[in-house]
């Protein structure tokens, strides 16, 4: 009997969702986004939309795989912007009313009166407003991952796991939508309110976002403060020997003085910077403990840029002057004689290090954390789901 | 499987229903209630007095604060047994996108009725509520009456023991309510056990073989409608206009009274004993209450007999007679006396905040 009231409500659910035309306007979009994906194209000499050879993209196209560029535009575009962002506030809209509407007098009686558990009742619920979500985004990577195979010539079938994270993604907000939908029984006020939420997690986590770049910018400006002032050091080490062992030229005397100079604002810079890193090292730890009781959504997306886009790949994707280390070296400056060349150093910059940093936040983090207060909500929803009268 | 429950001639029987919402309403005040088996139980009341939420209580919609006793032989709340019960809210409201045919698949998945079974009582029921022309059309082209038929459809998908209805026949017309009354009883030829809540006194009358009259939170009178309206019939006697030629009635039944007295007690007992009055009332020899009303006497008692010494007495006088009319209550009468103060004579508030006690009546 479970299998059957199950099916049961899902059935309804499916029906529901084929009477809602928001339901086929977003396919509509999802499929129309897919074939837009599809019209474009990348060989040597560019990236190209139908026929027309996208200008000034001929540098771009020559350093990234076919297979590469159509998994980050899936991934940066179709995932991060359609599904995270416009299909989720649809499917919102078309999910909020679920409770609401099984709430409403001469509705919930009908099901409270069956011989289900108002527990089983509520998590079967909840699932069929999942369904909405597991359709649009099934048929979207299913779509995307044609595209890539065809298109790209690469068969990624690991972008599968975009349909469990998006899910996990969405059903964070839905659990939230699903208990101010219980608790204030209006399908236009449990909206909102979940688009409220939505927004302090995107705003506790553009917070996150903006202290670690700082962090990793005065991390990246200190180590190479550091370097510098320890190329310096040697330099002063080697022209002040010259001028101690009389073998010094015309310019030693100036170059010692600038080295002294460069020391000196290097040490300065080390202090600023330190300054600035210990300044925001607090600050970033107590929103990272702050983080770690809320959802994180656009985390939970990221996982999948993890799994598609090595470190690679996604380096092959940026800017030259953003992929590639910086390089130290203070012989540019034109000191050394031959033999004394200090050797050049390299240093991490501040998106490579963020994007590190931010993989290296654990999948339990992300997710266990998540779905842990997915469950509390989910839990104080389904308790008062179940202790309420109707 | 649901294990078959201890068996027992009543398919309702509750004590000490208590419940009291959160907001401090005390909706019910210890209803206790029994309803036999194969019976049509009719719960009437005002609005606000509790029926919907006792019923509820009953289906598991809403907790109570206390609750002794069983339904169909099982604890109030046990679950499985609601696989043998059916429920027609009131106002029921079905998903619009569904058709009358799905909503009643929907029920019958829910109730746990196999698909092959579900498969041969759907079109059953739609027969039998008048629905298969419009089987597959959508809800929302439903009149409140055909949403009504579908509602009371669902109930019956898991050929349950036990019905409740609430409000069946609200927003249906005429033919639609000879149609449930007819399903209620063909229900009730089938041995199924039905429970109905209505305000439609009538319509109660008509079908239910038992009512209880619920007024703020207590059942105030419970039984079988012959129970309820025993010894409370009278006999009403009009005479003719009053005119000079015709004394008031009341000096004349009260003569009569005294005539009649002086008549049937040869043994000089005194009059005042046997025709006292008592307040605005009169009590014959033979013991039964006279109450006078302009050119109106009305004498309490069903028993024709009782009357003709008064009658003669009456006619002795030259009194016209001009109707003589016996008057057994109605639901109507039953239901109104019920919600009247007795003090103020007033209608009792209507809802179930008040704590102050309702009236109690008597056939409990």
């Amino acid at each position: 009997m479970i299998l059957r009231q199950t099916a049961a409500i899902f059935t309804d659910a499916y029906r529901e969702l084929n009477a809602k035309k928001l339901f086929w306007i977003t396919l509509f979009f999802s499929i129309l986004i897919v074939a837009a994906y599809a019209c474009f194209g990348i060989d040597a000499r560019g990236v190209h939309f139908l026929w027309m050879t996208l200008p000034g993209t001929e540098q771009y196209a020559a350093n990234i795989s076919p297979a590469t560029f159509f998994k980050f535009w899936m991934y940066a575009v179709g995932i991060g912007i359609w599904l995270t962002w416009v299909a989720t506030i649809l499917a919102l809209v078309s999910t909020a009313g679920i409770f609401p509407d099984l709430l409403a007098s001469g509705s919930i009686d009908l099901y409270l009166s069956k011989p289900i558990s108002r527990l089983r009742l509520f998590l079967t619920k909840f699932l069929t407003g999942l369904l909405f979500v597991a359709v649009q985004v099934g048929v979207f990577i299913m779509g995307c991952i044609l595209v890539i195979g065809i298109r790209g010539g690469s068969w990624e079938w690991s972008l599968l796991l975009a349909i469990p994270i998006v899910l996990a993604f969405f059903s964070y907000l839905y659990a939230i939508c699903t208990l101010f939908g219980i608790l204030t029984r209006s399908t236009i006020t449990a909206l909102l309110l979940t688009l409220v939420a939505w927004m302090c997690f995107f705003g506790l986590n553009s917070t996150d976002n903006i202290l670690l770049a700082v962090r990793s910018d005065a991390g990246f400006n200190l180590e190479r403060a550091q370097l510098s002032a320890s190329q310096n050091r040697e330099r002063i080490e080697i022209l002040q020997a010259r001028i101690d062992n009389n073998t010094a030229g015309e310019r030693t005397e100036s170059q010692l003085d600038m080295a002294k100079r460069n020391l000196e604002s290097a040490v300065a810079n080390i202090e600023r910077h330190q300054r600035t890193l210990d300044g925001v090292e607090p600050w970033y730890r107590r929103v990272f403990v702050a983080k770690s009781f809320f959802p994180k959504t656009s985390e939970t997306v990221a996982l999948l840029g993890r799994y598609t886009l090595d470190m690679d790949e996604l380096k092959a994707l940026m800017p030259p002057d953003q992929r590639n280390d910086v390089e130290i070296n203070i012989e540019e400056l034109g000191y050394a004689r031959p033999g004394e060349a200090t050797e050049a150093a390299q240093v991490m910059p501040p998106n490579i290090r963020t994007e590190l940093e931010l993989r290296s936040r654990s999948i339990a983090w992300v997710l266990g954390t998540s779905f842990g207060f997915t469950g509390f909500i989910l839990a104080i929803a389904a308790f008062i789901f179940s202790r309420r009268d109707y | 499987m649901i294990q078959s429950a201890p068996h027992s001639d009543l398919a309702i029987d509750i004590r000490s229903v208590d419940k009291r919402y959160k907001g401090k309403v005390h909706a019910l005040r210890g209803i206790d209630l029994t309803v036999g088996r194969s019976e049509v139980f009719g719960l009437l009341g005002p609005n606000g007095a509790g029926k919907s939420t006792l019923v509820k209580i009953l289906t598991t919609i809403v907790r109570p604060t206390h609750c002794e006793g069983r339904v169909l032989g099982r604890p109030v709340g046990h679950k499985p047994t609601l696989r043998t019960v059916g429920y027609l809210p009131e106002h029921a409201r079905f998903p619009d996108y569904l058709t009358g045919r799905q909503i009643l698949d929907s029920a019958a998945a829910m109730t746990g009725v196999s698909r092959s079974d579900a498969r041969k009582r759907i079109p059953q029921l739609l027969d039998i509520v008048g629905m298969t022309d419009w089987a597959k059309k959508k809800v929302t082209t439903y009149s409140k009456g055909m949403k009504q038929r579908i509602g009371i459809a669902q109930a019956l998908i898991n050929d349950p023991e036990l019905v409740f209805l609430d409000e069946p026949t609200d927003g249906v017309d005429p033919v639609g309510r000879r149609d449930i009354r007819a399903i209620v009883q063909r229900l009730r030829d089938e041995g199924k056990t039905v429970f109905l809540n209505s305000h439609l006194l009538s319509e109660l009358e008509m079908v239910c073989d038992r009512v209880a009259i619920l007024v703020q939170g207590r059942v105030v009178s419970q039984g079988t409608i012959d129970e309820l309206t025993r010894d409370q019939g009278y006999i009403e006697i009009e005479l003719q206009a009053i005119d000079d030629d015709h004394p008031h009635p009341r000096m004349l039944v009260e003569s009569s009274a005294l005539l009649l007295a002086s008549e049937t007690t040869p043994t000089g007992e005194s009059t005042s004993i046997v025709a006292s009055r008592v307040r605005t009332e009169f009590i014959l020899p033979s013991g039964e209450p006279v109450e006078i009303n302009k050119n109106r006497i009305r004498i309490h008692t069903e028993e024709p007999g009782s009357i003709q010494p008064l009658l003669d007495a009456l006619r002795a006088r030259n009194c016209i007679i001009r109707s003589l009319r016996p008057h057994r209550p109605s639901l109507e009468d039953l239901f109104m006396k019920a919600v009247t103060d007795p003090t103020t004579g007033k209608e009792l508030s209507p809802g179930a905040g008040s704590d102050k006690p309702a009236r109690k009546g008597a056939a409990q």
